[in-house]
């Protein structure tokens, strides 16, 4: 009966043993894969960041129609989906959608509404990707 | 149990060894990434280095020669001989000739006086005598503002109603002659405002102490006068003279007036006659050309009846810009200027003859187009677009050390404006302007 009852227990602390082992490797297993996948996803955007290029190649604002209107190239080594602009800091245009590979062109305008005044001077323009990447341009107002 | 607990252990161990090697891993992955990102920031850092850009540029063919000939001609000194203005547009055997003075006879005209116009704002060259009774009269004078801007002005005082004054105010000027004059003619307005009327105004004009003319009396106000005199007589020789303008203010018994007398635009034009070792030409020409325009060729070319050679002076905007000597009779020359209105003066030790064949400028007008020429100066240099006026040319070609590109701009160039070039690797602005007769080194270093 006592050898019964030791190997009863042998059992039972070899399946608790196991069972902890099992769950505090998968733990650490899930833990660290979704540490190496995050980090790998930054690393990744840090590439991105790197290879790409956009240039703003011409700045315009028609006080007439309103209408801020560039023209940019993808000249980096990575395509580019173009998603937002922002001018002075503020979100004037997004879901741009705007696919560009390599030394592919698009205008992009940006209709300003008849309440909101663009005063004369330097103003900040921000291109940003869908992945996140910012690229920046100033221009010129003169009334 | 002492079996169970050490299966257990080494059970435990093994799990512990398989998260540690996981641990590993990971590290291993994230270092390998790292390195991964690191060699990628290095060529890209390296491509960056190895394709800087440097490439020079400049502007060609933006400009036309368009014929432009002269609309109007002054002969200031010379005498004309014969022609039309049609004979200075190159018209086979036909000329427009001048002749030179004799050597020393000549004359130009001058103006004498200075600050005649009183626009100094002060009494500069002019001196002011007065004279009166102080005991009853007083004076006072000086520059003041008018509808003519400033002007002199003198006021005369009386306050005793048992005397009488005759208070008189002279503006008087010195000015110097070199050679004798042959007319000469004296202008000037004035205007009096009695504040308080009694009393008699005269004005009076002196050259040289000698009474040219009286005007007057005025006993009221009176508007702006103009005055003309031919003061030729007075001047007939060379040295200094004395311009005097009086303003003369005779009071009467039983009255205590203020009288303001107010002068300006005094001018005397005369013809100086110079007494001069060389016989001069001096031409005015005025073109009309079209604009805008880049500038001018002024194109000149004839013959002389010469015995001396004959110096010709450009003058532009009274200044000489340039300068040419002939000594056979056949002449031609071609000058940059600036100016529509170009002054010829031709010199000489005895009296010539001079037979404009053609006198032109060739105006730099505007082409409807222009070329935008760039150099590679770095090892490639890829260029995609020229942009000029809100618009661009496609380019999209790559050129090797040393070689030119030719760009087109379908535009008329515009000094104001400004053009971008854009490369593979970055964009290039810079104003039209400077690239005018330039070549701009651009870089992207």
């Amino acid at each position: 009966m006592k050898g019964q009852t030791n190997i009863i227990n042998a059992m039972l602390l070899s399946f608790i043993v196991v069972t902890m082992g099992v769950s505090v490797t998968l733990l650490a297993f899930n833990m660290l894969q979704n540490k190496y996948y995050n980090f790998k996803e930054s690393i990744k955007l840090a590439e991105r960041q790197l290879k790409a290029s956009l240039l703003i190649e011409y700045v315009q604002f028609d006080n007439a129609s309103r209408i801020l209107k560039m023209y940019i190239t993808n000249n980096g080594d990575t395509d580019l989906v173009i998603d937002s602009i922002i001018v002075d800091g503020r979100l004037w245009a997004s879901h741009l959608d705007i696919t560009l590979y390599y030394l592919q062109s698009a205008w992009i305008n940006v209709t300003f509404p008849s309440w909101y005044a663009l005063t004369i001077g330097l103003h900040k323009i921000i291109i940003v990707t869908q992945d996140g990447i910012k690229f920046e341009e100033e221009v010129y107002v003169n009334g | 149990m002492l079996m169970a607990k050490g299966q257990a252990s080494i059970i435990g161990i093994a799990f512990f060894l398989v998260v540690f090697l996981l641990c590993i891993s990971l590290v291993i992955l994230v270092t390998e990434s790292l390195s991964n990102l690191m060699s990628e920031a290095k060529n890209v850092v390296d491509s960056n280095n190895n394709n800087n850009e440097k490439f020079s540029v400049y502007v060609s063919n933006y400009y036309t020669l368009q014929h432009s000939y002269v609309q109007s001609l002054n002969i200031v000194k010379g005498f004309y001989v014969s022609g039309t203005l049609t004979s200075l547009n190159e018209v086979d055997l036909d000329y427009y000739v001048i002749q030179s003075p004799p050597v020393g006879q000549g004359g130009l005209w001058r103006e004498l006086v200075k600050n005649g116009d009183f626009e100094t704002g002060d009494l500069s060259y002019w001196t002011v005598t007065t004279s009166y009774n102080s005991l009853i009269s007083s004076v006072t004078y000086g520059v003041t503002t008018t509808s003519y801007g400033y002007s002199a002005y003198c006021t005369a005082s009386e306050s005793s109603v048992f005397w009488y004054d005759d208070i008189i105010v002279q503006f008087s000027q010195n000015f110097t002659i070199t050679g004798s004059v042959t007319q000469a003619q004296l202008s000037f307005i004035f205007k009096i405002d009695f504040v308080r009327s009694g009393a008699d105004v005269y004005v009076k004009i002196y050259i040289d102490n000698n009474l040219v003319d009286t005007y007057g009396s005025y006993t009221t106000d009176t508007t702006w006068i103009t005055i003309t005199e031919d003061v030729t007589k007075y001047l007939t020789s060379s040295g200094t003279h004395t311009l005097g303008i009086v303003f003369e203010f005779r009071t009467g018994f039983f009255s205590t007036p203020t009288v303001t007398a107010y002068l300006d635009n005094v001018s005397l034009d005369a013809y100086v006659q110079t007494i001069a070792g060389l016989s001069e030409i001096l031409v005015e020409f005025t073109f009309n050309p079209p604009q805008p325009n880049f500038g001018y060729l002024l194109n000149v070319s004839g013959y002389f009846d010469l015995g001396d050679p004959v110096e010709v002076q450009v003058i532009e905007n009274n200044v000489i810009k340039a300068r040419y000597l002939f000594v056979s009779s056949d002449f031609s020359f071609v000058i940059n200027v600036t100016s529509p209105n170009i002054e010829l003066r031709l010199l000489s030790v005895s009296q010539f003859t001079v037979h404009f064949d053609l006198v032109r400028l060739e105006v730099k007008a505007p082409s409807t187009s222009f070329s935008i020429n760039i150099k590679c100066l770095c090892d490639y240099l890829q260029v995609l677009r020229v942009w000029y006026n809100g618009s661009y040319v496609n380019v999209n070609k790559v050129v090797g050390y040393g070689d030119t590109l030719t760009v087109t701009i379908p535009y008329a160039l515009d000094t104001g404006k400004t053009i971008i070039i854009v490369t593979i690797r970055s964009k290039y602005m810079i104003p039209i302007s400077e690239l005018i007769n330039r070549e701009v080194i651009l870089s992207n270093n």
